[in-house]
């Protein structure tokens, strides 16, 4: 293998890192291919409520007679488009902060970072929760109060990988050769920053996955009767002890994407470490 | 007018123990095509000066003049002095290996700065890049400026930096340690390509390095800098034939020579620098100065002509100079003190 791809040399070196990528491919295709996968409207009412699985309905019906495995479909759309977003939300924002922080240093590095330090002190749901109080409920609203939430870890971040190298010649040099701020930022510091950005995406799309369930449970995230896993389960406690399909399906839905996203942003760190990798380039 | 002129310049870190002032009343001029060497040891604040002139300092205070083509460049708005940076003042620095951004084409890096400075079209600058190329002696430039930082050798990165730095035919080039990092043939290499481009253009350089043998074959004066001040200046050749400062005699002393018999062994100068955060009320080099009295550890000399040295030739040093508190060193000629 060449040291051009290590994504590719570990995708090829490791079992685990094969299977969280089938796996998350496999969420991927139902997110994007729902609306054909689905065998029924996932909102219409065409049965019984809670029988059991058939023929007709796969996992069987929920608790006003509509298909599970519809509802399950459609909501790994409403869990990818709310973890897309609210990532690069967070992702956007904090790395914009955290690279004028580190950039401009001195007053402007103190009020971000400690604004940060405040947003930081909060729990993650407890800080979507109140902005949620803000903004009022809906998908919109959560995916802006995950995305928010995000931000800090992000600036922090983006803070520590640029302050490390803004001490590299390369950056010096390019200023000595009259290279403006944005030149030196766009050029000489985000694209060193991608690899580390990368890997903590991928855990932040977990944690949004996890949140937005999180919010949708507590009836502040998708309204109904839009599905969502969070939602489903909300609704399908109730039912645990005769219809237990009806929380477990939507569980295990949320736990095989995002154990399926933190596998795989440890594969991603494993082969963009650079700590974890032979130096190039020098003797 | 001189092409640079730098008037006292001084320029302080603020740390947890206190001011510490890297650079401490520095003043000289260059001339147009002029090479000037600066030579001291690690921490003696050469290349803060450097640093300080262009204005690349983070976190410091930088006071004096930096006159350069006329205008002072401390007091020029940050937009106007980046426009100076890499087009009339360009800098060079010590490691090659990580002095070019390694994702980025080597023709990349050459035709942004070009572009940047000149306003010329993609074309036109891609064609001065491959000029350069080969200006500085790398082959097929045409092709290389296709390939990444990692492809060269460190003396190839180092040509295509100088070429860089010429890239806007600059007045000044601050050349910061360049030749530290290369082997020593690279390095005759390099610094005959330096000489050549010198005398082509008319560039004026300055050399900062703390090695004497590029100070001897390359530059028409020297400064030797101690603990952030100026303690010597002279004419280069005055400066090897007849050096006045006990520290010049420790830097000479040093090194090997062609003449002397190879048993005798090289005198290292004993001690440490200054502790510039506290700096010694006296002479900074006092400490470990074989030569010093009680003066130098009271009061700080003042940079004046030596005593029987050609006009011009200065030096920070009681004992060398003709004061009524010092000179019990002045005509001393240099070997035999240095051997005492």
């Amino acid at each position: 293998m060449t040291a051009r791809s290590p994504i590719l040399a570990e995708i090829r070196r490791s079992r685990i890192t094969q299977a969280a990528l089938l796996l998350t491919v496999l969420y991927c295709v139902v997110a994007l291919a729902g609306p054909w996968l689905a065998p029924h409207d996932p909102t219409s009412m065409l049965a019984m409520p809670r029988r059991p699985p058939s023929e007709r309905f796969w996992l069987g019906t929920d608790e006003i007679g509509r298909d599970l495995l519809s509802r399950l479909i459609h909501g790994a759309r409403v869990a990818f488009t709310v973890a897309f977003l609210a990532t690069a939300i967070g992702l956007l924002g904090g790395a914009v902060l955290g690279l004028i922080a580190a950039y401009f240093a001195g007053y402007i590095d103190s009020a971000i970072m400690r604004t940060m330090d405040i947003l930081l002190a909060f729990p993650g749901l407890l800080l979507a929760l109140a902005i949620i109080a803000i903004l009022g409920p809906g998908l919109t609203n959560a995916m802006i109060a995950i995305g928010i939430g995000g931000i800090p870890e992000y600036a922090r971040l983006m803070r520590g990988e640029v302050l490390s190298l803004l001490g590299r010649d390369h950056v010096l040099a390019a200023r000595a050769m009259g290279a403006s701020d944005l030149r030196v930022m766009w050029r000489h510091l985000i694209p060193f920053t991608v690899p580390t950005m990368l890997v903590y995406s991928t855990s932040q799309l977990a944690r949004a996955v996890l949140t937005e369930a999180g919010l949708s449970y507590l009836g502040l995230g998708v309204e109904p009767p839009t599905a969502s896993w969070g939602g489903m389960i909300a609704t399908g406690q109730a039912h645990m002890l005769t219809t237990p399909m009806l929380a477990i399906a939507p569980g295990l839905a949320i736990m095989g994407l995002v154990f399926a996203l933190n596998m795989l942003g440890d594969s991603l760190r494993d082969a963009l470490d650079p700590h974890q990798r032979p130096v190039v380039g020098r003797q | 007018m001189a092409l640079l002129e730098v008037e006292g310049l001084r320029t302080t870190f603020r740390t947890w123990d206190g001011a510490l002032r890297a650079v401490d009343d520095v003043s000289f001029t260059v001339e147009e095509g002029e090479t000037l060497g600066i030579v001291g040891e690690s921490g003696s604040g050469k290349s803060v000066m450097a640093l300080s002139i262009m204005r690349l300092v983070p976190s410091a205070r930088v006071e004096g003049k930096v006159r350069f083509e006329g205008r002072d460049l401390l007091q020029l708005p940050e937009e106007e002095v980046r426009r100076v940076r890499g087009s009339r003042i360009a800098m060079v620095f010590q490691d090659p290996m990580s002095s070019l951004n390694p994702v980025l084409r080597v023709g990349r890096q050459l035709t942004e700065v070009i572009r940047l400075h000149s306003g010329a079209d993609a074309a036109t600058a891609t064609a001065r890049a491959a000029e350069l190329l080969s200006t500085v002696g790398i082959p097929e430039a045409n092709r290389r400026l296709r390939d990444y930082p990692h492809q060269f050798s460190g003396g190839q990165r180092q040509r295509i930096m100088i070429a860089m730095a010429l890239a806007c035919d600059p007045a000044l080039v601050l050349a910061d340690e360049i030749t530290t990092a290369l082997d020593v043939t690279i390095r005759a290499q390099v610094l005959a390509l330096l000489r050549r481009l010198a005398a082509e253009r008319r560039t004026a350089f300055v050399m900062i390095t703390h090695d004497l043998g590029i100070v001897a074959g390359m530059t028409n004066r020297v400064i030797v800098m101690y603990g952030g001040q100026m303690v010597e200046v002279a004419q280069t050749v005055d400066l090897f034939a007849n050096p006045r400062m006990p520290y010049t005699w420790g830097l000479l002393d040093s090194l090997p020579r062609m003449d002397s018999d190879r048993t005798e062994p090289l005198v290292p100068i004993e001690g440490v620098p200054p502790d510039l955060v506290h700096p010694p009320k006296g002479c900074r080099f006092a400490d470990r100065c074989r030569f010093a009295r009680e003066v130098c550890n009271e009061r700080i000399p003042a940079l004046q002509q030596a005593a029987g040295a050609e006009a011009g030739h200065l030096v920070r040093c009681w004992a060398t100079q003709d004061t009524p508190a010092g000179g019990w060193l002045a005509d001393v000629p240099r070997t035999a003190a240095a051997r005492a």
